[in-house]
């Protein structure tokens, strides 16, 4: 298949996916109990007051009805207003939207190169002891829950040795990368997770890839042993890694709801948290909409990469 | 368990007929007249800086601007920053003129008439006026628009101006606490050519004006250079954000990446009280949590099984494992912990075989129940814990139900028979007992007389102008409520928070929000 049909055929495809999403999403937060107007009102509504705001917020229009009207909006640019927030969602949105794109951005900066280099030296030194060691803190890291990690990395670099932000409060109007101390510990969360996840799959391809008849053959034909590792071993084990990285993508993605809200990090992953809590269904279905899209183009662009580095995936 | 620490505040009860006494007109609200009213810090701000940015971080974010509308504490910080009242309550919980400078009552305390502050202006320029009084109100009392002050001003009727600085207030019945209730967090006057917009643009007359607003993140607010109080504020502005974790809130508040923590958890507050560079407080206050027993739910409507429960919880040592001793043990009363209307009663506490000798009296027979909380309502489920395990010790069969919160609001209180809630203070007898005990009030969630002849009472409670009679009627009233409310609250829980040492004049807020007009940072 032609790179630019596989192009086609997967934005179609996604289109699908956001439909099913977005009804998905919709019937979900109405099925959950309680709805905006428990969520502004409180604990102490009367029955009378909830219906009031109800009707004014349209929510007593039927289900179907609603979905519709909040579609066609949206199908022309307009993501609708807040219902928690009384504002429109789409500034609200696209301002968090790059904070955390800046956030996930640096996050596959730093450990796609880490793990894969990572990988490889474990691989290659297969059996030592750093191999062993690597394996170990792999397994540790991964193990543990983002929040626990997160926790543990407040409790020491921000209250033990204050030496880093344990929050990554932004002043409104500022771009996080003026405050490049507030990003490492949210950082270091997802990368420390990544890199324990991303570099034992290239490690496991890559020693797939060491003992194939190619490698032993480049071998024996008395190549330079680290030109072996990286132009014949690590080019073919990269593919493996690099859908990896694509699926990894909706993992750093869902790392950044949990490190956001730990962090107080103004991102996408918090508004989702804050959106559910409060019902506010507006806002919820464009920013799962958001992430979705973000999903689906993060994979493809992991097969675009693929299908370079190995055209026999191409036929 | 701590009793007193060297920082918390000495809480200084009112003299309720002080309050009476101005509240009628008869103090010196009156007598101040139109001369500029000096606030009471003055003394203490000599020497004081202008200028900087307080910092003051909430466990969460604001919901609305709105403040008829916001139900969150950071909400109504910022509302109290921009917006004023009539009253406002001082040291000891008296009425004290803020844009009111005096008022009295008429035909017994059904009707109110309250004369303004003249010279005040909006932040957008206006001059404030009876006629933004009289859309206040009315606007908080439109039915349709479903606001959260409904109520805020008194069993209302109508209002009316008087001429440009003077509003009567209308009631249905007389009400001598108008004047303490005119004071509370959803009674801020907001301008009436502003009333389409004020949702999501707020203009008051108070030291700060709104700056901007991150739906989720944080607000802000900045120096009211007009402000009708002399050389007011101090800051140049105020910055409220949000850390939802007690351990990333104590790191920001060491690292000086905020000034204040407010809503402090007990956890929180232990592990700041001995910091450097840090004054931590907790003071007693009248927010409690409590196990509801719906009145009007079996086997909650019978009088025996609801006073049987109250002889379950072993209260000191709940108030040790649930808040770590920050705060006072309570007998099921709604009143403030030191209220001057408290009689003489037995003090509740863990007295299992008579809990299970009145539920044999009670023929209930074998009680099996479902008891909701919610884990988002720390620490709710510590005492619906402790309960169960006590309860079962009678053979009351417990099964805990832990719901998140917006299920618990849509499904729980209000309609299932027993679970954990939480409620702020309610300063005036009107808001804490009448309110919460009427048939007919939102707040007495069981919608049933809980007693026989309590609403009659209460209602004559509500009406007497005179102290000593009205606390005869308090009593009578507190004899029902005691053995037979549908609240069990074992504890009042202290509030807590923290600043840097660098805050200056900050008191830590008595009924929710904290004056920041007075407060001002070294540099």
């Amino acid at each position: 298949m032609s790179l630019s049909r596989l192009i086609l055929r997967r934005v179609a495809l996604l289109a699908l996916v956001l439909v099913a999403v977005s009804l998905l999403t919709f019937a979900i937060v109405n099925i959950l109990p309680g709805d905006v107007a428990t969520a502004i009102l409180g604990e102490s509504a009367t029955p009378a007051d909830l219906a009031a705001l109800r009707s004014r917020m349209g929510l007593d229009l039927p289900l179907g009805t609603r979905y519709l009207t909040w579609i066609g909006h949206m199908l022309r640019g307009d993501f609708g207003t807040s219902l928690a927030f009384n504002l429109p969602v789409a500034p609200i949105l696209l301002w968090r939207l790059g904070n955390s794109a800046i956030l996930a951005a640096l996050v596959l900066i730093i450990s796609v190169p880490c793990a894969l280099t990572l990988g490889v030296v474990a691989a290659v030194y297969e059996g030592s002891l750093l191999d062993r060691f690597l394996s170990l803190a792999a397994v540790f890291t991964f193990a543990l829950p983002e929040f626990v990690i997160g926790l543990v990395l407040i409790l020491v670099f921000s209250i033990l040795y204050p030496v880093l932000p344990g929050s990554s409060l932004m002043e409104p109007g500022l771009n996080p990368l003026s405050q490049p101390l507030a990003l490492v510990l949210p950082i270091l969360v997802l990368v420390l997770h990544q890199l324990a996840h991303l570099s034992q799959i290239t490690r496991a391809s890559m020693i797939n890839a060491l003992g194939s008849n190619y490698v032993r053959a480049a071998r024996l034909k008395g190549l330079p042993p680290a030109l072996v590792v990286v132009k014949h071993a690590l080019r073919n084990a990269l593919a493996p890694a690099i859908a990896e990285v694509g699926m990894n993508f909706g993992y750093v993605l869902g790392g950044l709801v949990v490190v956001e809200t730990l962090f107080s990090y103004a991102g996408v992953g918090q508004l989702m948290v804050m959106s559910v809590e409060n019902r506010d269904v507006p806002t919820l279905e464009a920013t799962v909409l958001v992430i979705a899209v973000a999903y689906g183009v993060g994979n493809l662009l992991a097969d675009i990469v693929s299908l370079r580095l190995n055209p026999r995936l191409r036929s | 368990m701590e009793k007193q620490n060297p920082n918390s505040l000495i809480r200084l009860r009112p003299s309720r007929r002080d309050i009476l006494r101005a509240s009628l007109g008869v103090g010196g609200a009156a007598a101040l007249g139109t001369t500029p009213w000096t606030p009471a810090a003055l003394a203490q701000t000599a020497g004081a800086r202008q200028g900087g940015t307080l910092r003051v971080c909430f466990p969460n974010a604001p919901d609305t601007l709105d403040p008829h509308l916001t139900i969150s504490a950071p909400g109504q910080q910022v509302a109290a920053l921009v917006y004023e009242t009539l009253t406002e309550l001082d040291a000891n919980d008296q009425p004290a003129p803020r844009l009111a400078t005096s008022w009295r009552a008429e035909k017994s305390g059904q009707e109110w008439i309250f004369e303004l502050r003249q010279g005040v202006k909006f932040h957008h320029g206006k001059e404030f006026t009876a006629d933004d009084v009289v859309a206040t109100i009315q606007r908080s009392e439109d039915k349709s628009l479903g606001l959260r002050s409904q109520g805020a001003f008194g069993p209302y009727k109508e209002v009316r101006a008087e001429g440009k600085n003077t509003v009567r207030i209308v009631l249905t019945q007389p009400c001598a606490e108008v004047p303490v209730l005119v004071a509370n967090r959803w009674a801020r006057i907001i301008p009436a050519d502003k009333l389409s917009t004020i949702a999501n643009q707020p203009v008051g007359t108070g030291p700060f004006k709104f700056k901007d607003f991150q739906p989720g993140t944080s607000a802000s607010v900045e120096k009211n250079a007009d402000y009708w109080v002399k050389d007011r504020p101090f800051l140049d502005g105020v910055r409220v954000v949000a850390i939802a974790q007690s351990i990333a809130q104590q790191a920001a508040l060491r690292a000086n990446t905020v000034d204040v923590l407010e809503f402090l958890s007990a956890d929180g507050y232990l592990a700041l009280k001995s910091s450097a560079g840090v004054h931590a407080y907790s003071i007693t206050v009248g927010q409690y949590y409590t196990l509801m027993t719906q009145a009007n739910l079996p086997p909650f409507n019978n009088l025996k099984v609801r006073n049987a429960f109250k002889y379950i919880l072993d209260r000191e040592s709940l108030l040790a494992s649930a808040v770590l001793g920050q705060g006072t043990v309570a007998n099921d009363l709604t009143l403030v912990p030191d209220s001057i209307y408290l009689p003489k009663l037995e003090q509740y506490g863990q007295d299992l075989n008579k809990a299970k000798s009145l539920l044999a009296e009670s023929g209930a027979g074998p009680l099996s129940l479902e008891l909701y909380t919610s884990s988002e309502r720390q620490p709710s489920p510590k005492i619906a814990v402790a309960f169960k395990e006590a309860a079962e010790k009678i053979g009351v069969n417990i099964t805990i139900r832990d719901v998140p919160f917006t299920e618990y609001v849509a499904n729980v209180s209000r309609k299932k028979a027993l679970y954990t809630s939480q409620w702020n203070e309610r300063v005036s007898l009107y808001e804490s007992l009448f309110q919460i005990y009427h048939s007919s009030s939102p707040f007495n969630y069981s919608g049933v007389e809980q007693v026989p002849g309590l609403d009659a009472q209460l209602e004559q409670m509500v009406a007497e102008l005179d102290l000593a009679r009205r606390k005869a009627i308090v009593t009578q009233i507190i004899e029902k409520i005691h053995p037979y409310g549908d609240r069990i609250i074992p504890f009042f829980m202290n509030y807590m928070c923290a600043t840097t040492t660098k805050v200056q004049n900050y008191t830590p807020p008595k009924h929710g929000t904290t004056e920041l007009r007075d407060v001002w940072l070294t540099a």
